[in-house]
């Protein structure tokens, strides 16, 4: 802003003013500029303000009036009562949704469960029967215990019970120490030709003469 | 009646700033609080409008008009009154839109906008070259009417600043904001007009100083 602008704000006492006024009349130009704008300005100040003809107010008023009224017997109605508020369709669809998915999931997984508790002791009872004759036993077509074949009743069809039995754990230790003896091998040592192993491929034998032949 | 209500009779509308009788008004339909606007603001509203259009029974229209507008907005719960404790601005404004599709109607705008205003001498030489009597000038309320008339001569910008700034007494920030520009092209027009009022009335001065002198 200019210094000659800063002198109108400062005639006009604007708060935007910058300076000091008397330093800014320091400068015989600006004083100049100061004089002939306060000339003017004093002749427009002493002005008299121009009002409109009285009727005007009144008219104004009558066209006031309805509108006051009107505002005023909008109080006297009172409150209207609260609106229902509209809630849009994919407002409510979308938690009922998931809900609805919710108790699904809930009941299919409590209806699983059923099933599963009613199959269970099913299931462990064929495993059971399968293991029921050890492999061993075939192997060596050791007569199996008919009690381990046989279908055992509901009732005592526990499976970790029947493995419990001390007569079928001593019957196996039994045969596993009467093996033992008889048999040069053993775990984790080094594979031999079955030929070489006393008593298992005689001369003559089938298993010696496939032996020969490989040779 | 709410608003009456609480503040009961002590409520003193004399006193009471804008929007407090604005809100009166609005939200209780208080007449009175009005009225009080409208005669606070009238002078101001009106010596605005009839500086414009230099006509009296125009100008009455116009002040008619620009408060059935405030009372039209107010009514749809303050329209577009939204600046809080500017009524005068915000009425004046509706005042200058009512005043300027006047003149543009007259085509009185157009006709004098195109001045450039940083050229003082272009405008002053389309004057007509008519000096006032004496005895005219010498009578004080004749004197006015001369200032007033030195006053239409300006360039639509100037005049409008002057009459916004005298008659309105709106600040120079207001006067920009109103009129859309900047608080310098304000105050570039308002010392524009001043020193063309003065160079004005003195010439006239001269010129009848001289009629009467031969």
């Amino acid at each position: 802003m200019n210094q000659k602008k800063n002198i109108l704000l400062h005639l006009y006492g604007d708060p935007d003013a910058e300076g000091d006024l008397r330093s800014l009349l320091k400068d015989p130009e600006l004083r100049e500029e100061h004089t002939a704008l306060m000339e003017a300005k004093f002749r427009l100040d002493h002005m008299h303000r121009s009002r409109p003809d009285a009727a005007l107010v009144e008219r104004i008023m009558a066209e006031a009036a309805p509108a006051a009224a009107a505002i005023a017997a909008g109080h006297r109605r009172g409150d209207r009562p609260a609106l229902r508020r509209f809630r849009p369709l994919r407002r409510v669809l979308i938690p009922a949704v998931s809900i609805a998915a919710v108790v699904v999931v809930a009941v299919g997984l409590g209806w699983f469960n059923i099933l599963t508790e009613k199959q269970t002791p099913e299931s462990n009872e064929v495993a059971v029967r399968e293991d029921a004759v050890p492999p061993e036993s075939l192997l060596r077509a050791t007569p199996v215990n008919p009690d381990l074949m046989a279908p055992r009743p509901a009732s005592t069809a526990d499976p970790l019970l029947a493995w419990d039995e001390a007569e079928t754990i001593r019957d196996m230790y039994r045969r596993m120490e009467s093996m033992r003896p008889n048999s040069p091998l053993d775990w984790g040592e080094r594979s031999v030709p079955l030929e070489s192993i006393p008593g298992s491929a005689a001369p003559g034998s089938a298993l010696h003469q496939a032996g020969v032949q490989r040779r | 009646m709410a608003f009456t209500s609480r503040v009961g009779d002590r409520f003193d509308r004399t006193s009471a700033s804008d929007e407090a009788l604005v809100s009166a008004y609005v939200d209780s339909g208080d007449e009175s609080a009005f009225r009080v606007l409208v005669e606070r603001h009238q002078e101001r509203v009106f010596g605005f409008l009839l500086g414009m259009v230099r006509d009296r029974s125009v100008a009455n229209d116009l002040f008619q008009d620009t408060f059935i507008r405030v009372i039209a907005a107010l009514q749809r719960r303050r329209g577009s009154y939204s600046q809080q404790g500017r009524f005068l601005g915000w009425t004046l404004r509706i005042a200058r839109n009512a005043a300027l599709d006047y003149l543009r109607t007259r085509k009185r705008w157009q006709d004098m906008s195109s001045v450039n205003e940083e050229d003082e001498t272009s405008f002053w030489e389309r004057l007509p070259d008519d000096g006032l009597p004496g005895d005219e000038i010498l009578h004080q309320s004749e004197l006015e009417d001369f200032l007033r008339e030195c006053i239409d001569r300006l360039p639509p910008e100037q005049r409008e600043v002057v009459l916004l700034r005298h008659e309105a007494e709106l600040t120079f920030r207001e006067i920009a904001e109103m009129t859309d520009c900047s608080i310098n092209t304000a105050l570039g027009r308002m010392r524009y007009a001043l020193l063309n009022l003065r160079r004005l009335m003195k010439e006239s001065t001269k010129k009848d100083l001289t009629e009467v002198g031969s």
